[in-house]
This record gives C-alpha cells, sequence and structure tokens, in this order.
C-alpha cells in the first residue's frame, strides 16, 4: 500500500506541473488548420526583424504565432534553435520577429548540497510564421 | 660596369615598348573605375543642385531634380537614397512626394529582385552629410510625425491622405514605441474599412495591419488560437489517449455479505482512495486499477476493458467491464494468526463520467492536449469470497468521486 500512496503522489505532482506549465509556457497560435509541407532540416529558414522592415511581404501566408516564455526558452541561442525547430515543422520559409522583451526570472539552483535563488536574464520573443510563396525574403547584407 | 647599365636600360625601353605597343586589356572593373568619376560627377552635380533648392525651398526645382535623380537609378547604382528622399520632402514640406515615397519604399522593400547584392550608392557629399545630420539631430524616443505634424495638417492633402501619410510615417516606429503600434493599426483599420476597395487596402490589411494585429497575443489568442483548438479538440475526439484518474471520495452499499466485515480482523482505512490508469486507443479503453475496499491491508487491483459511446468537448462516458483480484495482505502476527495473503475475484460492471473542465495545450505542444477532468463513476461489482480471512458473495454498489488528467 506504500507503493500505491507513492504512485498517488506522483500522480498528483505532475498535474500540479501540469497546470502550471500550461499557464506559464510558450503561447502557440495557429492562423488555420491548414497544413504546410515541412521543410527538410538541411534548408535554412529565412529571417525578417521588425527593426529592418515593419512589415511582411504581399506574398507571406500567415502559419502561426508564437509568444516564447522565459520559462522554457531563455537565451537567444535556445529561443533561436526552438524556433528554428518549429519553423522547419511547420513549414515555414520565413519568420518575422516582431518584438524581443527583455525578462527577468528568478530560478532554483543547486550550489552545492543546497538550493538557493537567482535571477535570470532572459528574453522572449514574439514572432510570426510565415509560408512566403516567393521563396522568402533574402537578406542582402 | 658602363655596358652592363646601358643594357639594363635598353632592355627597360625594349620592354615597355613592347608593353604600348600591345594593345591595352583592361577588366571590366578597371574599365568601371576609369567611367564611373564621370557618371559619378554628373550625379554628383545633380546632388549639389537639389541641396541648394531644398535650401532656398524651391519645390519645382526640387520636383524635377529628384526625378531626374530617380530616373538614372539601375539595379547595381542608387543616386538618391530614400532616407534621404525623406529628409528633402521634409524640409521643403513636399508632403504628396513623401507620402508616394513612403508608398513605394515600404512597397519595395522585401523586394530583394530590385537591386544586385551591393549597389553603389551616391553618399559622399554635402546633401548625405545634411541627411545625416538631419537624422542625427532627430528625437529618436519620438515618432517624426510629433514634429511635423502642424505642417501635415496646414498642407493641401485630402484628409485620406493626411491619415495615410501619418501611417507610413508611424510604420517605421510600429514594433518599437506602443504609441506608434497603436496608431498604425487604428489609423490601418480606419483605413481599410473607409476604403474596402482601393488598390492598396490589401497591401495594407496583410502586410502591415495583420502582423500588427497579432502582437496582442492575448486578443489574437482569444480570436484564433481558442477557435483553432476548439477545431482541434473536435477532430481529435475519440481518437484515444493516456488518462489518470484519482478518486477521493468513495462510497457505496453491500448487499448480501453476512459476517464479511471481521472487527476483530480489519479495521477501517481512513483515507480510502482510488487509482485508475487508462490507455484508450480510438474508442476502446484499456483499464487498469487500484481500488480500495476501506479496509486496511484489503485491495482489489482490476483490469478492464471499456468502450466510449460518447465523447464531446466537455464529456467523456466510458462505461466498462473489469476483473478484480481482491487480495488480502495483512500481516495478522499482531493478531496471533499467521501472516497470509489469499486472493478473490471479482466482477465489476461500471460506468465512468468525466468532466473535462479544462482542456489546455500539452506543455509547449500544438497538436496534444492535456484535460483536467473532474471524474465520477458508478457501477456494481460482484463478488464472492470464501476463505479463511473472509465469507461472503453479494453485490457491492459504488460511487466514486475524483479528478484526473487526460492526455491526448
Amino acid at each position: 500500500m506504500v507503493l500505491y500512496k507513492q504512485i498517488l503522489l506522483w500522480l498528483i505532482s505532475a498535474i500540479a506541473i501540469g497546470l502550471f506549465s500550461s499557464c506559464s509556457d510558450s503561447k502557440f497560435i495557429r492562423e488555420s488548420m491548414r497544413v504546410y509541407p515541412s521543410i527538410p532540416p538541411n534548408v535554412p529558414i529565412k529571417y525578417l526583424y521588425s527593426e529592418n522592415a515593419p512589415l511582411i511581404p504581399i506574398t507571406a501566408q500567415h502559419i502561426a504565432t508564437v509568444a516564447t516564455s522565459a520559462n522554457s526558452q531563455c537565451t537567444t541561442a535556445e529561443i533561436l534553435k526552438y524556433i528554428d525547430k518549429e519553423a522547419h515543422n511547420l513549414g515555414a520559409n520565413l519568420v518575422f520577429i516582431k518584438k524581443i522583451i527583455n525578462k527577468d526570472i528568478v530560478e532554483y539552483y543547486y550550489l552545492g548540497l543546497v538550493s538557493t535563488l537567482r535571477t535570470v536574464h532572459c528574453h522572449e520573443y514574439l514572432v510570426d510564421f510565415l509560408f512566403d510563396t516567393a521563396g522568402g525574403y533574402y537578406e542582402n547584407n | 660596369m658602363k655596358i652592363t647599365s646601358l643594357l639594363l636600360l635598353l632592355s627597360a625601353l625594349f620592354a615597355f615598348a613592347q608593353d604600348v605597343s600591345s594593345s591595352p586589356k583592361f577588366s571590366d572593373f578597371e574599365k568601371s573605375l576609369a567611367q564611373t568619376p564621370s557618371q559619378m560627377d554628373a550625379i554628383y552635380k545633380i546632388r549639389e543642385e537639389l541641396f541648394s533648392a531644398v535650401k532656398t525651398q524651391d519645390t519645382v526645382a526640387v520636383a524635377n531634380l529628384v526625378d531626374e535623380l530617380s530616373s538614372k537609378q539601375r539595379r547595381d547604382f542608387i543616386p538618391i537614397m530614400n532616407a534621404e528622399l525623406e529628409v528633402v520632402f521634409i524640409r521643403t514640406q513636399m508632403f504628396g512626394r513623401l507620402l508616394n515615397m513612403l508608398e513605394h519604399h515600404y512597397k519595395s522593400l522585401l523586394d530583394s529582385s530590385l537591386f544586385d547584392e551591393n549597389p553603389e550608392i551616391a553618399k559622399d557629399d554635402g546633401l548625405a552629410l545634411f541627411v545625416a545630420n538631419d537624422f542625427r539631430n532627430r528625437d529618436t524616443s519620438n515618432n517624426i510625425f510629433y514634429s511635423i505634424e502642424p505642417q501635415i495638417k496646414r498642407s493641401s492633402l485630402d484628409a485620406t491622405q493626411k491619415k495615410k501619410l501619418e501611417m507610413m510615417l508611424f510604420l517605421r516606429d510600429a514594433y518599437r514605441m506602443p504609441d506608434a503600434e497603436y496608431r498604425v493599426r487604428e489609423l490601418a483599420e480606419e483605413y481599410i474599412n473607409e476604403n474596402p476597395n482601393a488598390e492598396d487596402t490589401e497591401w495594407i490589411r496583410k502586410c502591415i495591419y495583420e502582423p500588427l494585429k497579432r502582437m496582442n497575443i492575448e486578443e489574437y489568442y482569444m480570436e484564433k488560437g481558442a477557435q483553432t483548438k476548439e477545431f482541434l479538440i473536435k477532430e481529435k475526439l475519440y481518437s484515444g489517449g493516456f488518462g489518470a484518474n484519482v478518486y477521493l471520495l468513495l462510497s457505496g452499499f453491500g448487499i448480501g455479505f453476512k459476517d464479511f466485515y471481521r472487527k476483530d480482523l480489519y479495521e477501517p482505512e481512513s483515507t480510502p482512495v482510488a487509482l485508475e490508469l487508462y490507455l484508450q486507443i480510438s474508442r476502446f479503453a484499456f483499464i487498469g486499477e487500484i481500488v480500495n475496499t476501506g479496509l486496511v491491508g484489503v485491495g482489489t487491483y482490476g483490469i478492464g476493458f471499456g468502450v466510449v459511446v460518447f465523447d464531446s468537448r466537455y464529456l467523456k462516458i466510458r462505461p466498462y467491464i473489469e476483473y478484480g483480484f481482491t487480495s488480502i495482505l495483512v500481516d495478522f502476527k499482531e493478531k496471533g494468526g499467521n501472516d497470509m495473503s489469499e486472493s478473490t475475484g471479482s466482477y465489476t460492471l461500471a460506468m465512468d463520467v468525466d468532466f473535462k473542465f479544462a482542456s489546455p495545450y500539452l506543455f509547449a505542444s500544438n497538436s496534444y492536449l492535456a484535460s483536467f477532468c473532474i471524474s465520477a463513476k458508478f457501477g456494481l461489482t460482484y463478488l464472492d469470497m470464501d476463505n479463511k480471512y473472509a465469507k461472503g458473495k453479494g453485490v457491492t454498489g459504488f460511487f466514486d468521486f475524483g479528478f484526473g488528467i487526460y492526455l491526448w
């Protein structure tokens, strides 16, 4: 019966984590249920930053919008890796990076055996995943 | 010594003569170096004239010179940049031209086929310096529109053009400043509503307005994400997944048992709980269950098979049949008996009802869901126990209440 109660405790924890993370995780919103063919991993995705161009090409079709969460991906490298992976999956050959927000989060870490807190400087990205029928915008510089 | 030096001189002369006699072969690059200066001189001359026309506020001359410069634009050569044109038109208050230029600028901004990779740019003269200084002296914390608003209001543009110019000027800061974002969105919406059939309505809607509308992620989610998720939920009904339910409120009744509960051997369990795990494939569910019988040391482990008869956004109904092993695992030593275990089979016919009150996406996934449920189940169990520690035959009815999670 001890094992049984242990399993129960694990389950309750899992539900709690599930409930918690469903609120704090990246927001992923699809425009429609239309499925675009995914892009092979060796084909690069094109990136367009709103500071360079505050608009998207007329040939671009919107697939999804994502707001990353500092709790899931913190560093720029992590975020870009996640975005790149999602873009390949979704078949988005163009990613419009609209906004980059600085966000500090507080996290637990272990110092030897002692658990303590630290503040970590993170970013949160707001991006549009697009399929550009013209093949994506090419940056010239 | 003298002969050697003479010979050297002669050979050098011959070498030179040979070089001159062969026709000169310049590479394309060298040719371009040789030709460009005169062309560039002409361009710089026009730019110089334009600069003086700006200073004297001669709008007719400015218009003509700008046209002349623009006509000289090639794939590999830009005689005047859009940023320079902007300053020129603002300084001379030629807002009609400014609007046309900005529209053209934004429409062609993402068309990489217009220019070669590194086009030559005329940028080393007084005009370029003047423009650079103008940009340097601008208040970067505010959009340029605020500083020229009175002039635009006084200008001869009609109301639609004024609004459009305002939108184009605010656009550059739309993703940088909240007020610009709000204003562009508002003006674009207004323009689309007022001119539904205009030539560039589609361009403004698709390229400017919609990406900005999606900036308010909460609002966009309410509008789109929720409806996409609803679509996904609808598609995934009856599809299957993995579920776990915990029942914390157990109640029931028994019929037919006599002397089943021996107070001298068993004690009632203080925390009655039951755990149910199930794997659903399409409409069919395979169930594993641990049921608390309400007595310390007595537990039922069941395996069952269920069918989902009804599945919807909020409600799932799953009747099932189950075979249970009721085990007695009590350490009787304290009571003077032997430590033994006995197992008896039981048959259950029951119905599980899940109320899925929330179905968010599972972690960062966009195709898997996690439903949180309030679960209830009720049914009947037939039990025939006949062993050393318990004896009885009968039916128990039960009604359990708890919560669960369903990953699908």
